[in-house]
C-alpha cells in the first residue's frame, strides 16, 4: 500500500495557522494502515496543533474526522456539512487523497499534513520498504518477484552493473543489497536462471504528465481519444517488450 | 418529513373513497355485479373456461344476489371488493410508485463527470486483444458461445445459477399469468371494452403450478440455506404468501376445490392486498430495482447511468 | 461544546452520522428483500467457507441498521458486536453486489463512522503473531 509519513509538527503548524476553523481529515485506508493519517494519528495531531495554537496565542478551533478513504469521491461527501463550518482542511491522506479532497472542496484551502513517500510493504509494524515505482511495465516474472526498477539503486532493467561487492552489496553502499544479486539467487533457487537473459529495451519514461487508467471492461464508459492526443503506451511499444533469450544477441537494440 | 406527509394524504384519500363507495354502493355495486349475474345467468362463469360452470357459480351468484343491498346502509361486501377496492388498491400502487420515484430522486443526485486528466494509459481496443487470444481458432459461433459464457461467469447467473434463472421465471409468470388469463381479459373487456390476447386454459394451469412451486423453493431456501435464514424475518415469511395467495386461491377457485364464490372474493382480497402492498413493503424491490440499477452509477448499471446516492 | 459531557457530545456526533444517511439507511432496510444473493460476491464471506454473518446485508442491518434503530443508544457490548462486523468482517473493498442496487459500503461507512466516535476500530500496530 502506500506508505507515507507525517511532516515536521512546526511545518504543518505553519500552513494552517492562519485559518481560524481546520478540519482535520484522516483516511481510513492506506494511511491508516502505516499508522500515519488514521483516527489516533488525527487526533494526536489536532491535539498537538491546538497546543501550539494556545502557545502562539492563535485563536484556533481543531475539529476532527476520518473518512473512509479519501481518494474516493463517495467518502468525500461524508465531511459535505463539516467543510461549510472550517476555513480550511488538512488532509491526512496520501497524495492521491490530498489532491482529490482538494479537487471536491476546491473553493477551500487544503494542507497536506504528510509527505507521501513509496508503494511499498509492511516489514513489520511501523517498518515499511518501497517494493514498487509503478512503472506500468511489470517484469517481475523474469526476475523471481524482485523488482530491478525499485531496488537496483541504478535501475538496471538488464543484469548488475559489474559493482556487486563481495558480500552481494551494491557498490553505492548504505547498505543496499545490490538487486540483481538477489534476483540472481532467487532464480537460482527455483531453476529459472535463464530467465535473467531477457533482454529489455529501456524503460520509458518519457511521459511524465499526469496518467489515466480506464480498467479493463470499461472501455465502453470513459475511453475515447481526442484527436491529437498522444498514443497510449502499450498501443506504442506492442510486441517489442519482451524478446526471446536466442534472440537477444541480435534482437538487443534500442527503439 | 416528506413521506410522512405523503402518506397521510395517501390514507385519506383512501378513507374519502371507502365512505364515498357506500352510500353510492348501491348503485356501483349493482352494476358489475349484475352484469356478473348475467354471465353466470348465461351458463359461464367468469371464470369461463372452466368445466364445472353452471351449478354453483348460478348458485353463488344468486346467493350474492340474495345478499345485494336493498338501502344505502348495508354494505355489500361482493361490490366493494370488485369496485372501490379494487380501485383503492391500484391508487395505493401508482402514488406509492409515485412516492418511491420521488425518494429515489431526492435520495440520489446527478454525479459529476469529472473528465481525467491525463494520458490515458490503456488501449481501449485491449478487450478484443484478450478475446483474440483466448479464443483463438474458434468458429464464429464458438466464440460467440465462449463470450457468452465468459460474460455470464461475471454475473449474478454465473455466482447463482439456480436461483438468479428460477427468479427470473418466477417474476415472468408473476406479470405474464394474470395478464394473460381469459378470466381477467374478461372483466377487462367489460370494464374497458378492449383485452389482452389470453393463454388457453391448460398452459395457465400448468404455468400456475411452475409459479407456485417456485413459491415453494423460495420457502425452502429461506428456511433451509443459512445465509437466507439468518436475514428472514417474519415479514418475509407473511410477503412470500401474501404474493403466492392470488395464484393459490385462482387455482383452487378455477378447479372449484371449494366454495367458488368465496375463494374468488379470496382471490380478490389477497389480489388488491398484494398490489396495494407492492411499494410500501420489500416488495418495492420492484420499482426499485429498475430505478437504482438503471439510473446510479456503479459497476454494475449501464454506461449511461448516472445518479449517486 | 462547553457545558456538554463527552458522553453528550458522543451521542451528537453519532447521530449527526446517522443523520446525513438516514434516508438511504431507511430505504435500504425497507427494500432489501433478504435475498442473500450478495453474499457471493463478498471475499470474505467466501473465504469464511460461508458464515452467514458475512452476507453484506446481514453486516449492514446488523450494523447501522441497529444504531439507526436504537438512535445511537447502544452498550459497549454492542458497538464491540458491531465493530467485529464493520471492521473485522468487511475491508470496504465496494464490491458487493445487490440486484435492487442498495449502496452496502456506504451503510457500512456510516456504521464505521459511528464506531470510530465510540473508539471502536481497526488499529494495525498490534502484531498479531507476537
Amino acid at each position: 500500500m502506500v506508505k507515507a509519513t507525517r511532516k515536521p509538527l512546526e511545518e504543518i503548524f505553519g500552513m494552517v495557522k492562519g485559518f481560524e476553523r481546520v478540519l482535520v481529515v484522516g483516511c481510513g485506508g492506506c494511511t491508516s494502515v502505516c499508522l500515519a493519517g488514521g483516527q489516533r494519528e488525527v487526533l494526536a495531531l489536532a491535539d498537538e496543533l491546538a497546543e501550539c495554537a494556545r502557545n502562539a496565542r492563535v485563536p484556533q478551533q481543531y475539529a476532527c474526522f476520518v473518512t473512509e478513504r479519501q481518494c474516493n469521491r463517495e467518502f468525500l461527501e461524508d465531511i459535505e456539512e463539516r467543510v461549510e463550518n472550517c476555513d480550511c482542511l488538512l488532509s491526512l491522506a496520501c497524495g492521491a487523497g490530498a489532491g482529490l479532497l482538494a479537487d471536491v472542496y476546491a473553493a477551500v484551502p487544503v494542507f497536506p499534513a504528510l509527505n507521501t513517500m513509496f508503494l511499498g510493504a509492511d516489514l513489520d509494524v511501523g517498518l515499511y520498504e518501497e517494493r514498487c515505482r509503478t512503472c506500468g511495465q511489470c517484469v517481475l516474472g523474469d526476475t523471481g518477484g524482485i523488482c530491478p526498477v525499485t531496488r537496483c539503486s541504478k535501475g538496471s532493467l538488464n543484469g548488475p552493473c559489474g559493482g556487486t561487492q563481495q558480500d552481494g552489496s551494491c557498490e553505492l553502499g548504505d547498505g543496499i543489497h545490490c538487486a540483481w544479486n538477489d534476483i540472481y539467487d532467487r532464480l537460482k533457487g527455483q531453476g529459472r536462471v535463464e530467465s535473467m537473459m531477457v533482454i529489455r529495451p529501456p524503460m520509458d519514461w518519457m511521459e511524465k504528465g499526469p496518467r489515466t487508467l480506464v480498467q479493463r471492461g470499461f472501455e465502453g464508459r470513459y475511453a475515447k481519444k481526442p484527436a491529437g492526443m498522444p498514443q497510449p503506451r502499450q498501443e506504442r511499444e506492442g510486441a517489442a517488450a519482451r524478446m526471446p533469450p536466442g534472440a537477444a544477441a541480435d534482437k538487443a537494440r534500442l527503439p | 418529513m416528506t413521506s410522512r406527509f405523503i402518506t397521510i394524504v395517501m390514507r385519506a384519500a383512501a378513507l374519502a373513497l371507502l365512505l364515498g363507495a357506500c352510500p353510492a354502493q348501491a348503485q356501483q355495486a349493482a352494476a358489475p355485479h349484475t352484469e356478473a349475474a348475467e354471465v353466470h345467468a348465461s351458463g359461464a362463469s367468469i371464470d369461463a373456461t372452466s368445466g364445472a360452470t353452471g351449478t354453483d357459480a348460478v348458485s353463488g351468484a344468486s346467493a350474492a344476489r340474495t345478499r345485494s343491498p336493498t338501502g344505502p346502509a348495508a354494505l355489500d361486501f361482493t361490490g366493494i371488493l370488485m369496485g372501490p377496492a379494487f380501485i383503492l388498491a391500484w391508487v395505493l400502487f401508482v402514488l406509492g410508485c409515485a412516492w418511491r420515484v420521488l425518494q429515489f430522486m431526492r435520495l440520489t443526485r446527478l454525479g459529476r463527470r469529472v473528465p481525467a486528466a491525463g494520458v490515458q494509459l490503456t488501449a481501449p481496443g485491449s478487450g478484443a486483444a484478450d478475446r483474440e487470444f483466448l479464443f483463438a481458432g474458434e468458429s464464429w459461433l464458438g466464440r460467440l458461445f465462449s463470450r457468452y459464457r465468459r460474460w455470464e461467469k461475471g454475473t449474478v447467473f454465473g455466482a447463482h445459477p439456480v436461483m438468479a434463472r428460477v427468479s427470473i421465471v418466477f417474476h415472468v409468470l408473476l406479470f405474464l399469468v394474470p395478464l394473460l388469463l381469459p378470466a381477467h381479459n374478461n372483466l377487462l373487456s367489460r370494464a374497458l371494452g378492449m383485452s389482452l390476447p389470453s393463454l388457453p386454459a391448460a398452459l395457465l394451469d400448468l404455468l400456475t403450478l411452475v409459479f407456485l412451486l417456485i413459491g415453494g423453493f423460495f420457502l425452502a431456501r429461506r428456511v433451509l440455506v443459512p445465509r437466507v435464514r439468518i436475514l428472514s424475518t417474519l415479514g418475509d415469511y407473511i410477503i412470500l404468501l401474501l404474493v403466492v395467495a392470488p395464484f393459490v386461491t385462482a387455482y383452487a377457485a378455477h378447479h372449484r376445490w371449494l366454495d367458488y364464490h368465496t375463494l374468488l372474493m379470496a382471490h380478490t382480497i389477497v389480489g388488491e392486498a398484494l398490489i396495494a402492498a407492492i411499494p410500501f413493503t420489500k416488495l418495492g424491490h420492484m420499482p426499485y430495482l429498475i430505478l437504482s440499477r438503471f439510473f446510479t452509477a456503479s459497476e454494475h448499471s449501464l454506461k449511461t447511468a448516472g445518479r449517486r446516492w | 461544546m462547553r457545558g456538554k459531557t463527552t458522553e453528550a457530545r458522543t451521542r451528537e456526533r453519532i447521530a449527526r452520522i446517522v443523520a446525513k444517511k438516514e434516508g438511504l439507511i431507511r430505504l435500504s432496510l425497507q427494500a432489501c428483500a433478504h435475498c442473500a444473493l450478495c453474499a457471493e460476491s463478498c471475499f470474505i464471506y467466501r473465504q469464511s467457507g460461508g458464515d452467514p454473518t458475512c452476507t453484506p446485508s446481514y453486516k449492514a442491518i446488523n450494523s447501522i441498521g441497529k444504531i439507526w434503530r436504537k438512535k445511537g443508544r447502544l452498550s459497549e457490548a454492542e458497538y464491540a458486536r458491531i465493530g467485529e462486523l464493520a471492521w473485522n468482517k468487511c475491508v470496504l473493498c465496494m464490491r458487493c453486489y445487490c440486484p435492487v442496487g442498495i449502496n452496502i459500503p456506504s451503510l457500512i461507512s456510516a456504521a464505521r463512522g459511528a464506531c470510530r466516535e465510540r473508539g471502536v476500530l481497526r488499529t494495525y500496530d498490534a502484531k498479531r503473531n507476537a
